[in-house]
């Protein structure tokens, strides 16, 4: 059936942040949420020097955890009274994630330390100060107290943290019970997870909301 | 202890638990649990510290306390207990702003 609400001159929408910038592609249906990050780097007793090779691997890996945990996963709706909602009426987008590094005018700094194989080190992130300590172990998925066969992977909950998420294995909200959740000891996605992204969304067009209807 | 000598402040490996809170004070939390290979990120450097093998039998208890010293900084220590005696395993300064 043909559309009959016409597309309007304007389906492309940007908006930058202190910590992520977010792109609204209405061709492609799509909404991008891009990050930079400047890289510090520094090794743990043990663990050798970086080389230029490794460092550039870190990232493309880090990104790769984080676009498979994350991208494609929040399906959004929209709805309102502007041409944009009307036109985007039962036509969902699709969130999608990109991490590049970038030297000056980074949202986020990064510690990135080299650990010895199979060792363990803390990461974390500091939302206020913008700041993010990852490691070189934190590409693979161990096991988080989650219960059996629940594991997760450091980099891919820590990047939850970036997008405003808070840890669910603590405070007193029933998430606390969710332990397969990524921002518990787990990997999966919640609608709860984009609640931030779509508060931001939702101040990007006027007379246009963003919904999250499911996670694939 | 005034804040600014904990800030100085760094625990030896193997001092007793006594002997810190003697310097530190009481910590403003305590808590207690059994070492195991599942652990969440704030806790995660402790399996640094011993095998599977310790960890599946008979894995020992650990004290953690934790010093809030500013607006911004906080101390946590960890200590082994082995018998009646507890003793320095790890530490770790961080900001409250932290999300592990």
């Amino acid at each position: 059936m043909p559309d009959t609400q016409t597309k309007p001159k304007t389906v492309n929408f940007t908006k930058k942040t202190k910590r992520m910038n977010f792109h609204v592609l209405g061709d492609r249906r799509m909404i991008l949420v891009r990050q930079y990050w400047k890289y510090n780097y520094s090794e743990k007793k043990g663990a050798s020097k970086w080389t230029s090779k490794e460092k550039k691997a870190f990232h493309k890996n880090i990104e790769k955890v984080i676009r498979a945990a994350w991208g494609g996963k929040f399906v959004l709706d929209v709805d309102g009274d502007s041409d944009f909602a009307k036109y985007y009426d039962k036509k969902p987008f699709s969130v999608k994630f990109d991490i590049d590094p970038k030297n000056s005018g980074a949202h986020w700094t990064i510690q990135a330390i080299k650990i010895p194989k199979g060792g363990f080190s803390r990461s974390w992130v500091n939302w206020g100060k913008q700041t993010i300590q990852l490691d070189t172990e934190d590409m693979v998925e161990v096991n988080k107290g989650g219960g059996t066969g629940v594991t997760q992977s450091g980099a891919a909950h820590e990047f939850g943290h970036t997008i405003k998420s808070p840890d669910e294995y603590i405070g007193i909200t029933f998430h606390r019970f969710q332990k397969k959740s990524i921002m518990h000891s787990g990997m999966k996605i919640k609608k709860r997870h984009a609640k931030y992204l779509v508060d931001q969304l939702n101040k990007m067009i006027p007379g246009t909301k963003f919904k999250v209807t499911k996670v694939k | 202890m005034p804040n600014e000598l904990a800030r100085n402040y760094t625990a030896k490996a193997d001092d007793t638990y006594e002997n810190v809170i003697a310097v530190l004070g009481a910590p403003d939390v305590l808590e207690r649990f059994r070492m195991r290979r599942g652990l969440k990120e704030f806790r995660i450097e402790l399996r640094n510290f011993f095998t599977d093998s310790e960890l599946d039998d008979n894995a020992p208890m650990i004290r953690e306390a934790t010093w809030k010293l500013s607006a911004d900084e906080n101390y946590t220590i960890w200590f082994v207990e082995k018998g009646d005696t507890a003793t320095v395993l790890d530490q770790f300064r961080w900001s409250p702003g932290m999300e592990f």
